[in-house]
């Protein structure tokens, strides 16, 4: 949990009429300069998160605190939020200065003062010579920028991004999610955005918070995301993982020793918590955790090879254990014994040292 | 040579109609009213004062139709454009059963409410509201209601058509500058259906101008209109030179109005380019 907090949701549900569940029950704590991602599949409630924080939705239940004051009566024109939106909603009949400027006309701010942030909020998203353009001229690159200099202009404590970059194409894509958080750092300004991309939210976020169902899945850090996802939901979401079921055979000090069939897996005992009840649990294990060799050995199953897709620097291998349970299994290119055909029979085990968790359901 | 578009042909059938009953009509009756090439039916009505207080009176009641039927108009048009489909649905058939009403039967239907012991005086006198009946009918006020209500769908539809036009995010991109409801409106929702708006005023301006049955019924001779003049100079007065010059005259002001909505439009739209070039 941050230890300043600029946006607090408390207990906020939302159920939309038809009883659809939007949101339920959702705590989150944002701090002052971060920037966060909420990520999940449609539907998730990431949007509808979004919403009730810039006031265009009313949560059914529960508060929500800005600088530890309630907002949650407030009107979105008297909250000191922004918004980007998916499709930028740009003015049509305003060039690009009057675009930008509108909060600040709004305001009653002097027509010089105006002129100046205007100038300034366009160069930072680096559009300064598009001050005149009419919006129709731009490309969709250039309005994500326009829309982007219209919502930081005037300050807002808290800008929330509504899957800002998805409309652009792949490349463009990329170019932008570093030029937001260029711009987010050197504003110093809170960004929480939503997005379905988890490969945006990792690359770009301080924090994520992966949704399902109108709920938090985890908030953790990219890293402490990939590498101890702590359900089956976020272990499937964010990259690739394999699912085994297991059951507890074992400790030796810090190793929890775990038999997936014929397959024994090692988990640090540090990060895991040990149930010792004889359940089968879920354990993790990314495909580069997992070792084919063409000979067999000690703590090796046979597995058969389902297909093999060249992935640039490695090769996935989709393969069934002998147990039935199919798992990927990600392969170093320059390994040459690891050059496997499609039917070959392979002998599959967990790699010394591999990062595997036990995921809640 | 220059390309001919393929199919062009299908045209022959409408062009032939139209030259037939609406062209060569149409010549025939400007023909009518320059007899032997004088324009004295002409000099006769821009001399007539009584003339020229009816065409002033077609174009002050057009104005008055225009301007309420737009007002009425658009808080329907808005209504239908942010309802729900049933809610939709309900606002279209409402709108457009009158429509196929003949507007005969409309406007005698309006007789029949409006008259001094019609639905609409019994109900102010038994809620108390007037002591004695409003005299609603054979009033300039009697044929505005019966116009604006024959009108209504043609200035709803162009306004409806323009506002579903209009993303709704933008009115909640300007709730996120810190425009409250009003304000965005004002300068982001209301701008942005002008063009409905003009087109609005061009179809209602234009049609009232040529109204003939509705004031007829509902209006009284003092306030009569230019169609209804035309009526009486070729059926009562039989001076079918005068009648066919009035209604030149009629056409050409049309066109004139026609062309003047026009011209504000390209106004409009010329000052928003400028001001983007500025």
């Amino acid at each position: 949990m941050p230890n300043e907090v600029l946006l607090r949701l408390e207990a906020v549900s939302k159920r939309f009429p038809g009883g659809v569940v939007g949101l339920d029950a959702m705590d989150l704590e944002v701090a002052p300069g971060e920037f966060l991602s909420l990520l999940g599949p449609s539907g998730c409630g990431k949007t509808t998160s979004l919403r009730v924080t810039a006031g265009f939705e009313t949560p059914t239940s529960g508060r929500i605190f800005l600088d530890g004051r309630d907002i949650t009566a407030l009107r979105p024109f008297d909250r000191p939020v922004n918004t980007v939106f998916q499709d930028y909603a740009l003015f049509p009949h305003m060039n690009v200065a009057e675009n930008v400027g509108f909060g600040l006309s709004l305001r009653k701010v002097p027509a010089a003062a105006q002129r100046k942030q205007v100038a300034t909020a366009l160069d930072m998203v680096g559009l300064g010579e598009k001050i005149s353009a009419r919006v129709a001229e731009l490309s969709g690159g250039q309005r994500q920028r326009v829309a982007l200099a219209r919502a930081i202009v005037c300050k807002p404590r808290i800008l929330l991004l509504d899957e800002p970059l998805s409309a652009l194409d792949a490349h463009l894509r990329e170019h932008m999610q570093m030029e937001l958080k260029r711009l987010q750092s050197s504003l110093g300004m809170t960004f929480v955005m939503v997005t379905h991309d988890q490969t945006e939210a990792l690359s770009i976020s301080n924090r994520i918070v992966v949704m399902n169902k109108g709920r938090i899945e985890q908030v953790a850090s990219p890293a402490l995301l990939y590498d101890r996802p702590a359900t089956k939901f976020v272990a499937g979401f964010i990259g690739t993982m394999n699912l085994l079921e297991a059951r507890l055979v074992g400790r030796d000090g810090a190793t929890l020793r775990y038999m997936s069939g014929d397959l024994p897996l090692e988990l640090s005992a540090d990060q895991n918590e040990v149930s010792a009840d004889g359940r089968a649990h879920t354990i993790g294990v990314r495909p580069e955790d997992l070792v084919a060799t063409p000979s067999a050995g000690l703590a090796t199953v046979p597995a058969k090879i389902e297909s093999v897709v060249f992935h640039g620097r490695t090769l996935r291998m989709h393969a069934q254990l002998i147990s039935g349970a199919p798992v990927i299994i990600d392969a170093s290119r320059q390994a040459a014994e690891t050059a496997f055909d499609i039917g070959d029979i392979v002998h599959v085990r967990q790699r010394p040292g591999a990062n595997s968790v036990v995921l809640k359901a | 040579m220059s390309r001919v578009p393929v199919g062009i042909w299908l045209l022959a059938p409408a062009v032939l109609f139209l030259a037939l009953f609406f062209v060569f009509p149409l010549m025939k009756l400007v023909a009518i009213s320059l007899p032997d090439g004088s324009f004295q039916f002409y000099e006769q009505i821009f001399t007539t004062p009584v003339f020229l207080r009816v065409i002033g009176e077609t174009f002050r009641v057009s104005g008055i139709v225009m301007l309420i039927t737009v007002l009425v108009a658009y808080p329907y048009a808005y209504a239908m454009a942010q309802a729900g489909k049933g809610v939709l649905l309900v606002l279209t058939v409402a709108l457009l059963i009158p429509f196929w009403v003949s507007l005969l039967l409309r406007s005698f239907s309006w007789i029949v409410l409006l008259q001094n012991s019609g639905l609409v005086n019994s109900l102010l006198l038994s809620l108390g509201l007037i002591d004695k009946p409003l005299r609603l009918i054979r009033t300039p006020s009697g044929v505005v209601i019966g116009m604006v209500h024959i009108l209504l769908p043609y200035a709803v539809l162009p306004l409806y058509t323009v506002m579903k036009k209009i993303d709704l995010r933008l009115m909640e991109a300007s709730a996120i500058c810190g425009a409250s409801w009003l304000r965005g409106f004002a300068r982001v929702y209301f701008p942005l259906s002008l063009p409905g708006v003009l087109a609005a005023c061009i179809l209602t301006f234009t049609l009232s101008l040529g109204f003939y049955i509705t004031p007829a019924l509902l209006g009284s001779p003092r306030g009569m209109m230019i169609a209804q003049m035309i009526a009486g100079q070729f059926s009562e007065q039989l001076n079918f030179g005068l009648g066919a010059a009035l209604a030149v005259v009629l056409m050409v002001l049309t066109a004139i109005a026609f062309g003047l909505f026009g011209g504000i439009r390209e106004w409009v739209r010329r000052r928003q380019i400028r001001k983007e070039a500025a």
